[in-house]
């Protein structure tokens, strides 16, 4: 209704292409949680040489316009 | 040249693609069997309307309980098509690699082309039918989930076939299935273009949306026998291709191109 003389709604293909090159961008990337778990292991123990490591935690973003692997570690608080 | 005809999920046209495909190249003079490695499904046979002259199955002639000539059935529609029917009773389990390459090997001392039905890309036979293959033709509709399934398809094509452990490339087909030229132009149905643009395989062929289909499967006739279909039109030129032939790709999303063009001729 807002339309008419505003900007045209956007054409479903164009949403599917869209959608798809994302969804298909993270397929081929994929993560599997075993692969996360043995990453987070090895981290740790790295970090830990330099850093008192409390938690680590990961968590794989996709959306628009970005393509994430958060990695958030949680630091030991000094005493 | 063993050729697999392969989709990432099922029902988008994989075995009348074969089935098409492989009667094309038979009518151009090539000496050509299809093989159903649809184990369990049993369709092909359906399509080509040799369900009745079934007796041994690839099964059979893997396991040595027939000879390959005994179980090849020859089209009487063109004496150069011959076909292969996928087991119905026995479970997937029984396809072993050994077995799977022995029965290719010899059909290749027969035939110039092998097509190999392929079960949808998410089942266990999947694996088994692209393992031998030299190519394969990547039936996809489009439709999001076809094409994002294709691409796991094609994943594990380019990592669990046999020319690929060995150092070398599988020669990778598109084939647009079911394109609504109505719908393309309303921008409401992906073009080949964007589809080409996400999967970045060459393209083989792109078949209209044809209610024709439908009818030639329910008499056993194959729709490129259909010389006034679109989509027979269509598989013709996707054989002629695979013949090594140069065929130009019309514009099949944008049949009435034409008509626009005057009109907008008289606006513009």
């Amino acid at each position: 209704m807002f339309n008419l003389f505003g900007k045209k709604k956007e054409k479903s293909a164009n949403t599917a292409h869209s959608r798809l090159k994302l969804a298909i961008n993270s397929d081929r990337v994929d993560l599997d949680p075993e692969t996360i778990s043995k990453l987070e292991v090895e981290m740790r123990e790295l970090l830990t040489k330099y850093i008192p490591v409390r938690a680590i935690d990961m968590n794989k973003n996709y959306n628009k316009s970005v393509n994430l692997l958060n990695i958030s570690i949680e630091l030991d608080k000094p005493e | 040249m063993i050729i697999a005809v392969i989709s990432g999920k099922g029902g988008v046209g994989k075995t009348t693609t074969t089935a098409n495909i492989g009667l094309g190249l038979a009518l151009n003079n090539k000496k050509v069997v299809l093989v159903d490695f649809d184990i369990g499904q049993r369709n092909l046979d359906m399509i080509l309307g040799l369900e009745n002259r079934v007796i041994y199955d690839m099964v059979q002639v893997m396991d040595g309980e027939c000879k390959l000539a005994q179980a090849t059935i020859r089209s009487k529609v063109n004496p150069n098509l011959h076909f292969l029917a996928a087991s119905q009773s026995k479970d997937k389990s029984v396809l072993s690699s050994r077995k799977i390459k022995k029965l290719l090997e010899d059909l290749e001392k027969e035939f110039e082309y092998i097509l190999l039905d392929a079960p949808a890309g998410i089942e266990s036979g999947y694996e088994h039918t692209i393992e031998f293959c030299d190519r394969a033709v990547i039936v996809v509709n489009p439709e999001v989930s076809s094409i994002r399934d294709a691409d796991k398809a094609i994943g594990i094509l380019d990592s669990k076939s046999d020319k690929v452990k060995k150092g070398g490339e599988i020669i990778k087909y598109l084939l647009i299935n079911r394109i609504s030229p109505e719908m393309v132009q309303a921008g409401e149905m992906l073009s080949s273009d964007e589809i080409l643009d996400l999967l970045n395989i060459p393209l083989v062929g792109k078949i209209p949306e044809d209610k024709n289909v439908i009818d030639a499967s329910n008499k056993g006739t194959p729709i490129i026998l259909d010389d006034n279909s679109n989509a027979g039109k269509a598989y013709m030129r996707v054989a002629k291709r695979f013949t090594g032939e140069e065929v130009a790709f019309p514009d099949v999303e944008n049949p009435k191109k034409g008509f626009f063009k005057k009109i907008g001729g008289i606006f513009g």
